[in-house]
């Protein structure tokens, strides 16, 4: 009995052990994007800041913050993932996070990309909402992030 | 292109609901039990990290139950105030406390909704009625020069319900590669040879002091020129007539 109770306790060890030795490695990339200004007050400006954790040729995890910071405008801020695939082609998402609220408030998220392409590439890219558009204008000079590169690819 | 959007309000779920990932950590953790403990342990608080969890603001008031017509409020007082007669047919959207759209334009519920006429890629007019941000003190809101690159004109002016007003005409240039993306454009650098990548929206913010904020905009992609008289069919004195129409001010807040 205690014989098959051990031959039990290594299958199940080998069970758990083997799934996790041949799982990919999650590569962590962090981002921290201060951005500005608005059309409708003062030394106003934005952050979106997080990381992304890859984990496959074809998904990564990500979570972060988007702060809109001062004034209160009617403005907000998002961030969207832009792509560059194995197969030469690139795209990019709908806004992932947002926090349309105003003056010093954020919003947290995080959640799990997944793709029918390889990901070679990705990187962030920063909007102000309007208006219930949540790409209303794109940052191009402080808002876009460096590409980070999928080490599994 | 825009490929498989996700959903603000799924990625709140993900984090704030308990059955969701803390669930999966606890579940983890105990199938590893002892044996793994190390392992484990990584494995599970590496399934989602956070520092803190999801801010959430006071909701701002739902639009009334009562007001679900209130789309067909607005869509009757755009037609009328904008002075067009052609605005085409109506796009109605509505969005919950935290900004996230609301499947189907459902209005129940809606902390902020807009209506559009026309299409973004080429000639459009949005109705958005939201909670204003400067809360109930329109004095709060500015016309500042940020963004003065890109702002054609800017004046704020009162209205008759004790709000403000902030009138704006912004250019933004298309993103090279990004199709359907703009960010800031340089007014003073551009040439007739850009006006196709250009977009120029004219938009009358009102900040009423009952925490209601207002907002038409009138936009243009690939304008003639940057004269706002040549641009835009509506005037401005019509926008803030329509941002000002009682029945679409008195929401949220009646």
């Amino acid at each position: 009995m205690r014989r098959l109770n051990l031959i039990r306790r290594v299958t199940l060890l080998t069970l758990l052990i083997v799934p996790l030795a041949f799982a990919p490695p999650a590569f962590a990339n962090g981002f921290s994007l201060y951005y500005g200004p608005s059309p409708y007050g003062g030394n106003p400006y934005a952050l979106n800041e997080g990381n992304i954790s890859w984990t496959g040729k074809f998904h990564f995890d990500w979570y972060g913050d988007s702060w809109d910071y001062c004034p209160a405008d009617g403005l907000g801020t998002s961030f969207y993932f832009g792509y560059q695939y194995g197969d030469g082609s690139s795209g990019e998402d709908a806004p992932v996070l947002w926090d349309v609220a105003g003056c010093n408030t954020h919003q947290y998220g995080a959640g799990t990309v997944t793709k029918q392409r390889q990901i070679v590439k990705v990187r962030v890219h920063s909007c102000w909402t309007n208006d219930g558009n949540l790409c209303w204008l794109e940052d191009i000079d402080y808002g876009v992030g460096a590409w980070k590169t999928n080490p599994n690819v | 292109m825009l490929e498989g959007p996700s959903t603000q309000a799924d990625l709140s779920t993900n984090v704030s609901d308990s059955s969701g990932p803390g669930r999966a950590r606890k579940s983890l953790a105990a199938v590893c039990g002892a044996l793994l403990a190390a392992t484990c342990v990584f494995a599970a608080t590496a399934v989602v990290h956070r520092d803190s969890g999801p801010v959430r603001r006071a909701a701002p008031a739902a639009i009334p139950v009562s007001l679900a017509n209130f789309s067909a409020v607005m869509v009757a007082s755009a037609r009328q105030s904008l002075g067009k007669s052609d605005l085409g047919a109506s796009t109605v959207a509505t969005f919950d406390a935290n900004g996230a759209p609301l499947p189907g334009g459902v209005v129940d519920g809606a902390a902020s909704l807009y209506v559009s006429f026309g299409s973004e890629k080429s000639h459009y007019w949005k109705l958005f009625v939201g909670t204003s941000d400067v809360g109930t003190d329109p004095a709060a809101a500015k016309c500042s020069t940020a963004f003065s690159t890109a702002l054609l004109t800017c004046n704020t002016s009162k209205t008759g319900d004790g709000g403000l007003a902030v009138t704006t005409v912004l250019v933004a240039r298309a993103v090279p590669d990004e199709p359907g993306h703009y960010a800031v454009a340089d007014v003073k650098a551009l040439t007739d040879a850009d006006l196709p990548e250009l977009r120029v929206e004219r938009n009358v913010r009102v900040f009423h002091p009952n925490g209601t904020m207002t907002s038409v905009t009138e936009g243009v992609v690939g304008p003639k020129s940057l004269d706002p008289d040549a641009i835009f069919t509506s005037s401005a004195s019509n926008m803030t007539k329509l941002a000002t129409d009682p029945e679409v001010a008195r929401v949220p807040a009646s």
